[in-house]
């Protein structure tokens, strides 16, 4: 693959908002108690997850690239504007869950540095992510905020400052149980996934191409960008699973609050600066998947009903479009207010997502191999085959897990 | 941009799915195990997760009051977490008895109650900002969390035997 320098650039500051926008409150807490209560157990399902997230994000990008069209419309033309209805709907109330979960996320980074209730902050945090919308355009949104995320590389740099065992993480790379907590081992296994497959990435990303006036030209650096950026992503989720495992599971504490979390990073590196890159770590983190998830449920509604869309437009240009991310932040914000518990809620969000990934993915699939939209950039048989494989795992496994892990408390 | 009804021409070649028949038998089976759990847990799993969440949340405290005596903590954060420490380790004591202690732990209640307070004692002692106090405190929550992991340890040979 030979690509320009205008390509190369592309790739590079494509793989850079990767990295940077990989981790977002599903990913820190799935890992962090992954690593606290498992050790290095579950590095095979980042693994798995991510390699289903590459083939997923270079398909929705191709998709885009290829055919010009934006994910939502296609599907609703294909399958029809009942369907669209039906997995809009169970989309919407995934999306409103993650939406907040990312605003509690924000909210509670806030509380650690200031000690002031993240209840406190859930109006300020959601008026903020709003105005970002409101004002910015789709590039200083997707660049901006993905750049100043590779403040999160901190956990990857305090990964190896512990100086984990090499041998346990490659081991840990290897699939495996859960040993006598079998139900809670594979529940976490699933909101891992969840947190990483969010369909809602896949029409944030189809739509940026869009939005970019992506051509064919641009798949080879599409392919580039999907399997660097999110293979290196992967590496910092993974850093929160080894920190986790190597400051919480010899001590004995099970990840139930965020505050635990931050312990992680303030063990591992010198001074306050262990704190206060945790907190700007999950404070960025969340707010550019705060903005990725409310611009999603706006891509679905406006782009599968027909209106106006686009974040680099005027409000007042795709008014409706602004109305629906200013509806999902008002009621995104609500439980959060409540004082529902952020890392329940955002554990359960992810393992929801989990349970509805079929609903979106399985009619992507039948997009992506439609002759008439890519014609000879189709899928092949080998990405169908893993991203069907790794989804029906996904759902059975949160079918089953799930009711368990209520019963478990 | 604009997008939508003027595709509808491949939706009429594409019907949409006539059944939904496996979303709902998904659904019915995903409602008939959470029905199926909403049993109370058994006392020995009452008496492992009381530990459990005892024990993590003693040494929650205790590293959080470390990373504060090692200044990398501000005072707000140490305070809430200390705060957040107290009131769980009381829930999970509370949580223990609503419904009959479990014989498992019957004999281990003072040493289950013992962090709570000690969690008190270390929020009072970091609010006056008494280091000396804290450290005194520590040492002695330190032998508690040892008391609890062999706890923790006896639970989970107990679980493994069954």
């Amino acid at each position: 693959m030979k690509l320009s320098p205008r390509q190369l650039i592309e790739v590079a500051l494509g793989v850079l908002t990767s990295v940077g926008g990989y981790l977002d409150v599903g990913a820190v807490a799935t890992s962090a108690q992954a690593g606290a209560e498992f050790g290095f157990r579950h590095l095979w399902v980042l693994g798995l997850g991510t390699l289903v997230v590459i083939f997923l994000v270079e398909m929705s990008g191709r998709f885009a690239a290829v055919s010009g069209h934006p994910l939502r419309a296609a599907l609703r033309e294909r399958l029809g504007f009942n369907f669209f209805v039906a997995t809009s709907a169970a989309e919407m109330v995934v999306g409103v869950l993650v939406l907040a979960s990312e605003i509690g996320g924000i909210a509670l980074a806030l509380q650690l540095v200031t000690g002031v209730s993240y209840r406190w902050w859930a109006l300020p945090v959601g008026l903020l992510v709003w105005a970002l919308l409101w004002n910015g355009t789709f590039g200083v949104l997707e660049k901006g905020v993905a750049l100043l995320g590779l403040v999160t590389l901190a956990f990857f740099f305090a990964a190896v400052r512990l100086h984990p065992p090499l041998g346990e993480v490659a081991r840990g790379v290897i699939p495996g149980g859960g040993g006598h907590d079998a139900a809670h081992y594979w529940f976490i296994a699933v909101a891992i996934l969840g947190a990483l497959i969010s369909p809602y990435l896949l029409w944030f990303y189809s739509s940026g191409a869009v939005e970019d006036h992506w051509s064919a030209s641009d798949v080879p650096t599409n392919r580039m960008v999907a399997v660097v950026g999110m293979g290196f992503g992967s590496v910092v989720a993974a850093s929160v699973l080894i920190v986790a495992a190597m400051v919480f599971l010899p001590r004995g504490i099970v990840v139930d609050d965020y505050a635990q979390i931050a312990l992680g990073l303030t063990t591992a590196l010198e001074g306050k600066l262990g704190f206060y890159l945790f907190a700007a770590s999950l404070g960025i983190a969340c707010v550019g998947a705060a903005l990725e998830a409310a611009l999603a449920m706006a891509y679905v509604l406006a782009q599968g009903l027909g209106w106006n869309w686009g974040e680099s437009l005027k409000p007042r240009r795709a008014t409706r479009f602004s109305v629906t991310y200013t509806a999902a932040l008002l009621v995104s914000v609500v439980p959060m207010l409540l004082g529902v518990d952020p890392l329940a809620l955002t554990v359960f969000s992810m393992a929801l997502t989990a349970v509805a990934l079929p609903i979106a993915i399985f009619p992507f699939l039948v997009l992506m191999n439609d002759e008439r939209y890519l014609g000879r950039h189709r899928n092949g048989r080998l990405s169908n085959a893993v991203v069907i494989a790794v989804i029906a795992l996904a759902f059975v496994l949160a079918v089953v897990t799930i009711p368990l892990q209520l019963k478990g408390g | 941009m604009r997008t939508g009804p003027r595709h509808r021409r491949f939706a009429a070649a594409f019907a949409p799915p006539r059944t939904q028949q496996p979303a709902l038998a998904a659904g019915a089976v995903l409602l008939a195990l959470a029905l199926s759990a909403c049993a109370a847990p058994p006392p020995e799993q009452r008496a492992a997760d009381a530990v459990e969440s005892v024990r993590s949340w003693t040494a929650t405290v205790r590293l959080a009051t470390e990373s504060w005596l090692k200044e990398k903590t501000p005072l707000p954060y140490t305070r809430l977490t200390l705060q957040k420490g107290e009131q769980t380790l009381g829930d999970a004591l509370r949580t223990l008895q609503a419904d009959g202690v479990p014989p498992q732990v019957a004999g281990d209640l003072a040493l289950l109650r013992a962090p709570e307070a000690s969690a008190r004692r270390l929020a009072a002692a970091v609010e006056r900002g008494d280091r000396s106090a804290a450290r005194r405190e520590l040492a002695a929550l330190e032998e508690v969390e040892a008391r609890l992991r062999a706890l923790d340890e006896r639970l989970s040979a107990e679980e493994a035997k069954r």
